[in-house]
């Protein structure tokens, strides 16, 4: 049997079941995955046409099902190879408005006849979107996100050992291993401290 | 290893966190303004949608290469075989297939072969031919 046919039965094989926890898990994926990151720019509603959620979700179950993209399940879960094509066409995305950003400059700058001269608007909206790239995050916004972790964790023990453990290690399994916690009590800490931040955030009306 | 940006691990905790199963999710879905229950119906129709799509998609590829084949055995015959296997074809077509309208097959081109062939049944139709091309051999 021909690959493209052994793809196509196996997406045919999944159930109503699996299909709701797989999005299920992808709507969270993407939605911290692109954390901040949708208002302006690559991953805008204006960009893509419709919400960023639902646009990289979609278009990834398309590429499999119309075997534009192989799904490699010899290596991964159905989920893990979804997320990895929405992981690429999102670098994808951003590497294309970089390119269109820079010939937008370049066309500034090199006295063009066909100029493309940024209003200030646009301007702003990439200042904007560069501030709220998490990789480009400024030392002040780490600094007072990493005081917000403090001051939401303050009075429960658990969770001040969680958020100096966040601050020491990128490791997970490390954080969990360290207090003998299983993963289960660290993702319950996690997404308490989660739902205290975003409130905090809200009330001082703080964005990150 | 100590992170380089609180803010990208903190983000990637919360999403591992609301993944688990352990989670419903519901605060995230709140944040998105999004109704769970309607959101993953509409997601599940999606699915369903695009898998109707693309079976339509290969249906028609699959007719479109079977119409195909029948319009080379049917050009086989009327080119090269046997005056009496041309004959029987004829018969066959102006007594089954009304579509090709009695014409005089040597003088279809192959769109209007293709057009005749698109409204009958194609499998029944090469069927029919491999018949009279077994009577000739």
């Amino acid at each position: 049997m021909d690959r493209i046919k052994v793809i196509s039965e196996k997406l045919d094989s999944i159930s109503d079941e699996e299909w709701l926890a797989i999005f299920n898990k992808l709507t969270i994926y993407v939605k911290f995955k692109l954390k901040g990151r949708t208002r302006y720019g690559a991953h805008s509603d204006a960009n893509l046409g419709i919400d960023a959620i639902n646009f990289y979700i979609e278009d990834a179950i398309q590429k499999l099902f119309e075997h534009t993209w192989d799904w490699k399940f010899e290596e991964y879960s159905l989920l893990e190879q979804l997320k990895r094509v929405i992981g690429s066409t999102i670098s994808e995305n951003v590497r294309k408005e970089n390119i269109k950003k820079n010939l937008k400059e370049r066309n500034v700058y090199a006295g063009n006849t066909l100029e493309i001269i940024p209003t200030d608007s646009e301007k702003l909206i990439w200042l904007a979107e560069e501030m709220n790239t998490s990789e480009d995050s400024t030392k002040e916004t780490l600094e007072q996100f990493e005081k917000i972790l403090v001051e939401c964790s303050k009075d429960e023990p658990d969770l001040e050992l969680l958020v100096m453990a966040l601050l020491e290690t990128d490791d997970s399994d490390e954080i969990a291993k360290q207090f003998k916690w299983d993963k289960s009590k660290l993702y319950t800490l996690q997404r308490k401290l989660y739902r205290r931040v975003r409130k905090y955030a809200e009330v001082q009306k703080i964005k990150f | 290893m100590k992170p380089n940006n609180i803010i990208e691990h903190y983000n990637k905790l919360s999403s591992e966190a609301f993944q688990d199963e352990s989670s419903d999710n519901l605060d995230i879905y709140n944040e998105l303004g999004i109704d769970k229950e309607d959101y993953l119906a509409f997601k599940l129709k999606f699915v369903k949608r695009l898998k109707i799509k693309i079976k339509a998609k290969s249906n028609r590829l699959k007719n479109q290469e079977l119409l195909e084949l029948a319009l080379l055995k049917l050009k086989e015959i009327i080119d090269c075989r046997l005056g009496s296997t041309k004959e029987k074809l004829e018969a066959l077509i102006s007594k089954n297939y009304p579509q090709f309208q009695f014409r005089n097959l040597e003088k279809l081109d192959d769109d209007d072969i293709r057009e005749a062939l698109n409204e009958i049944d194609i499998i029944d139709f090469i069927e029919q031919i491999d018949k009279l091309d077994n009577v000739a051999h």
